[in-house]
């Protein structure tokens, strides 16, 4: 009986080690997933909304809000790889200055231990520029 | 002294034994009619065969260029004004021993009579001098480099090189037959002509020497070929500007005189045929550089030989003396003066046009007077008459006087032989004889002059009679080109009057044009003009040359053209030539020379157009485009290819610059699209490409580099077309370096690049330009950056937009944008609702 019960007792730690790292897996993940995506929104978003027309005439960089705002969100949805959970999204700073601020939460619904099903949060924040190389004009 | 004495002997030698068949007297008929059909100059193309290139030996053969020499051609000893020098049709044909002379004319402008009468001499080859290095473009040493066939004509030495040799001439000039009055004011004006096979061009001849008052014959002879005769100017390009003589082109590197600019000479050299001119260089500080002067042409004038007699002639014999009184049969001479007029052409103008349309030609009559002459002589007269008159009334009072002596003593006559005193009558009739012959002579000397003042009162009637019929003459003019009549009028003129004829013709080509007074030498009222020499006037006049410039001048060199808009030859004053130009030049901004692709650079055309004639109406360059090899999108510029302008062509894309100012032209004003960078040239353009959703901004005049632009120079042509009268054509050429691209530079040659910031260390490396403004905001971020929520639902108010995106809503996305690309104008929000929250 105490053999049955050593065994069981190890078999049951056993478990609950393979639920763990199957867990903490998908939750790397899914945070890796958001980090890229927000990133590569971000500056995609950046790159694709420059006034190349005022550039041209002005050589400065200005950016149109716009074009930003759509760059962004599709150049997120294009990144992503996880089909899972539910995806906030924001902007914090846009408009026609070449600087965008923005930052990313993901909700998933994960397993973090053998019994209890609760909402995991990624959460993803970057800032990207557009700089001139000189210090004055 | 001796060394110098045999120095001198020597070079007489030489200069005897060099001359070949020197005989000033040997002119074809060819060359006496047809010496003046072609005219040319060092100014004119080498293609058209009318490069008449020369130098005139200031050293070489002669102390100070010129002697006064006496030689026998077969006519006796006779001095001779002799000079030395070379001549070619620089580019016509292979110069050989046997087909190239050259010649001497001089045209009479100043004297007495036969004003505009020519004498043609010949100047027979001389020295054995060959300029077949001299002139050889791209000299490398001994032998011709890239040699012209023997039978090749009309050809740029930049085409292939020809051999000039036995160039050299020696001119006999004879003195006397130029000025065979010793006391006549007479002037000549010199020409040099040359003939290469049956090809003859004539130009001004212009020496490197002039002189005055050095006597010979009964005054002084001069010679001028002044004004800035040490002042030369280059219409060729590229001429190097060399440290010595002779320098290899490869040792001077790109380095010219400038196109019509007047440069001192300061020395020559003439060790070989054509001379070599040192000029002061403001290029080089002043320096000396060197240059041949077939490149050149000097700023002086035509030569001229005068005499100037320093005695006055013998008196007129004196006239008869008046009548004594004494009885003498009556002297009835003709009349002392014969009415005199004569015409003259007086000026005469060859205004430049388009090939066959109508050119103006003005030409200016006058009508001598002679009024002075003719009253002095009717004062002359009048004197005759009334001497006669005074005289015929003292004659007649002696007459009377006598008469009464006579009945007087006949009286006493009477009465002695009434009182018969004999001895007393007889004394009385020896005093009446000689009283008696008294009478008669006094009668017969009446009777003479009352027949010389009847006669002198019919010569002043006769005189007056012809002023009266002869104050107003009409007669007829022709014009002629080239010795055909183009027109043929009448004109009236009184004594001491100036008659302008403006006449339209048709010019069919380059020539000689002619004003001829009294074309059929009529008399009027049986008076004869005085002479037919000055009737005739004429004038060198040109076709327009639509000339093109060689080569596009690079950047920083101005392109130049020049031609003649009008000839004026007046009979007093002599040969007038106008000119004009045009120099067009190219200015890019400093900042603009280098370019990241995709930028703009400006760049600013002047053509400045001169013009030295006031009677002009020539006006500047007409139209300026410029050729690119690459263009922005959508810029309607076509693309040509292989466009000619004489020597050279260009091609790529034609873009028409506007005129700013009357001399300014600049790239006309482009529109670019905000966002997407697409260039138009309109504001309201119309163009496919169009993105209405996408504002326009004005681009300004500037050329907009494609983004793909390779690192390199962008050159570019620039062509100014239809300057002046003759049509003329410039152009430069530009270029800027293309280097990098303005953001995310591959190779890192780029203005600006993108990175991450962290608000908490924005700027590590000091803010970039154009984050200046943008400091205090990144610092305010902090706040945000550095706290996270643990309930992103309900942050929504905090962003400026906020995205809640499902997993259905991602692929509602991503199958909207595979569908759709990014453009200004459509938006995704109007086709996918995504919320703001859950």
């Amino acid at each position: 009986m105490a053999k049955f019960l050593m065994a069981g007792g190890v078999m049951l730690l056993a478990m609950l080690f393979i639920t763990f790292v199957f867990a903490y897996d998908e939750a790397t993940i899914v945070a890796t997933d958001n980090k890229v995506s927000l990133d590569n929104a971000t500056r995609n978003a950046l790159n694709e909304s420059v006034n190349i027309g005022h550039l041209r005439v002005n050589e400065e960089v200005t950016i149109d809000p716009q074009i930003a705002r759509e760059s962004f969100v599709r150049n997120y949805a294009d990144s992503v790889g996880f089909k899972g959970g539910e995806r906030y999204i924001n902007l914090y700073y846009l408009n026609e200055k070449p600087i965008i601020a923005s930052d990313a939460y993901t909700t998933y619904e994960g397993h973090t231990n053998f019994t209890n099903v609760e909402d995991t949060i990624t959460r993803s924040r970057n800032v990207y520029i557009i700089e001139a190389k000189n210090l004055t004009r | 002294m001796k060394k110098l004495v045999a120095t001198t002997m020597l070079l007489l030698v030489l200069i005897s034994s060099n001359s070949v068949n020197a005989n000033p007297y040997d002119v074809p008929s060819s060359v006496r009619s047809g010496w003046n059909k072609n005219y040319g100059s060092n100014d004119h193309d080498m293609e058209k065969g009318l490069r008449l290139s020369y130098d005139v030996y200031n050293e070489k053969y002669i102390n100070d260029g010129y002697r006064i020499t006496s030689r026998d051609f077969g006519k006796g000893n006779l001095q001779y004004f002799n000079f030395t020098g070379y001549a070619v049709l620089f580019g016509h044909k292979r110069h050989t021993s046997t087909n190239n002379r050259t010649y001497i004319v001089a045209r009479k402008v100043a004297g007495k009579n036969n004003i505009g009468s020519t004498k043609i001499f010949s100047a027979d080859q001389f020295g054995n001098l060959s300029a077949t290095e001299d002139l050889e473009y791209n000299n490398q040493g001994a032998g011709v480099w890239n040699e012209c066939a023997a039978s090749a004509i009309n050809r740029n030495n930049l085409t292939c090189n020809m051999r000039y040799d036995n160039v050299g001439f020696s001119a006999y000039l004879p003195l006397k037959e130029l000025f065979p009055d010793d006391y006549e004011n007479a002037e000549w004006a010199l020409f040099i002509v040359k003939k290469v096979d049956n090809w003859i061009v004539y130009t001004q001849l212009k020496t490197p020497f002039e002189f005055g008052n050095r006597a010979w014959g009964k005054g002084n002879l001069s010679m001028r070929s002044g004004g800035q005769a040490n002042m030369v100017k280059t219409l060729d390009y590229p001429v190097t500007r060399r440290s010595f003589p002779r320098q290899l082109p490869s040792q001077v590197g790109q380095r010219y005189f400038a196109v019509d600019r007047l440069y001192q000479m300061v020395n020559q050299e003439e060790t070989q045929t054509t001379i070599w001119l040192g000029m002061r260089t403001p290029e080089d500080n002043n320096a000396t550089r060197w240059a041949n002067s077939v490149y050149f042409g000097t700023a002086g004038t035509q030569a001229r030989l005068k005499y100037t007699p320093t005695q006055a002639p013998p008196p007129p014999p004196t006239k008869p003396s008046k009548p004594d009184g004494m009885c003498k049969p009556p002297v009835t001479p003709p009349p002392r003066y014969n009415y005199e007029f004569d015409f003259e052409a007086r000026e005469i103008d060859g205004k430049t046009v388009q090939a066959n349309t109508t050119t103006r030609t003005t030409v200016k009559f006058y009508r001598k007077s002679f009024a002075t002459k003719r009253n002095a002589v009717k004062e002359d007269i009048r004197e005759d008459i009334l001497y006669r008159q005074s005289l015929r009334s003292t004659q007649q009072a002696q007459f009377i006087s006598e008469r009464n002596t006579y009945n007087d003593l006949n009286a006493k006559y009477d009465a002695a032989v009434k009182s018969g005193d004999n001895a007393k009558a007889q004394q009385y009739a020896d005093q009446m004889t000689p009283v008696l012959q008294r009478m008669a002579n006094l009668e017969c000397s009446i009777n003479s002059l009352q027949v010389e003042i009847a006669h002198y009162q019919q010569e002043y009637n006769d005189l007056v009679q012809k002023e009266t019929n002869l104050e107003r003459v009409v007669t007829s003019y022709t014009l002629k080109f080239d010795g055909q009549t183009v027109a043929f009028k009448t004109i009236g003129l009184i004594e001491d009057e100036f008659s302008v004829a403006e006449i339209d013709w048709t010019l069919p080509r380059d020539g000689f044009v002619e004003g001829n007074i009294n074309s059929n030498r009529y008399s009027y009222h049986g008076v004869t003009e005085e002479t037919y020499e000055n009737n005739m006037i004429d004038t060198p006049i040109y076709v327009a040359s639509n000339e093109s410039v060689l080569m596009c001048s690079p950047l920083g060199e101005a392109s130049e053209m020049s031609g003649v808009v009008r000839t004026v030859n007046n009979s007093e004053e002599g040969e007038r030539m106008y000119g004009e130009r045009v120099v067009t030049s190219l200015s890019i901004p400093t900042n603009h020379m280098t370019r990241k692709a995709g930028y703009g650079f400006d760049y600013t055309i002047s053509s400045v157009y001169q013009n030295d004639d006031p009677l002009s109406n020539g006006t500047g360059t007409k139209q300026v485009r410029s050729y690119f090899p690459t263009l922005s999108n959508y810029l309607p510029y076509p693309y040509r290819t292989g466009i000619g302008f004489g020597a050279f062509s260009v091609g790529g894309y034609e873009a028409n610059l506007n005129r700013m100012n009357t001399t300014t032209f600049k790239l006309p004003t482009v529109y670019l699209e905000k966002f997407s960078g697409n260039v138009f040239d309109s504001n309201t353009s119309s163009h496919p490409q169009r993105n209405l959703s996408d504002v326009l901004i004005n681009g300004g005049t500037k050329f907009y580099i494609p983004f793909d632009y390779p690192n390199g120079t962008l050159g570019f042509d620039t062509v100014a077309t239809g300057a002046g009268i003759n049509n003329m054509t410039t152009c430069v050429s530009g270029g800027v370096n293309v280097e990098g691209t303005p953001i995310n530079d591959l190779n890192g040659d780029d203005e600006f690049y993108q990175r991450p910031l962290s608000p908490n260390e924005p700027f590590p490396n000091g803010v970039g330009w154009n984050m200046l403004s943008s400091v205090n905001e990144i610092d305010s971020m902090k706040t945000w950056y550095n706290n996270w929520s643990n309930n992103p639902v309900d942050m929504a108010g905090s962003y400026r937009d906020t995205f809640y995106l499902t997993h259905d809503k991602i692929v509602e996305i991503q199958q909207y944008a595979k569908n759709n690309p990014l453009r200004k104008g459509k938006s995704l929000f109007d086709n996918v609702v995504i919320p703001r929250k859950k």
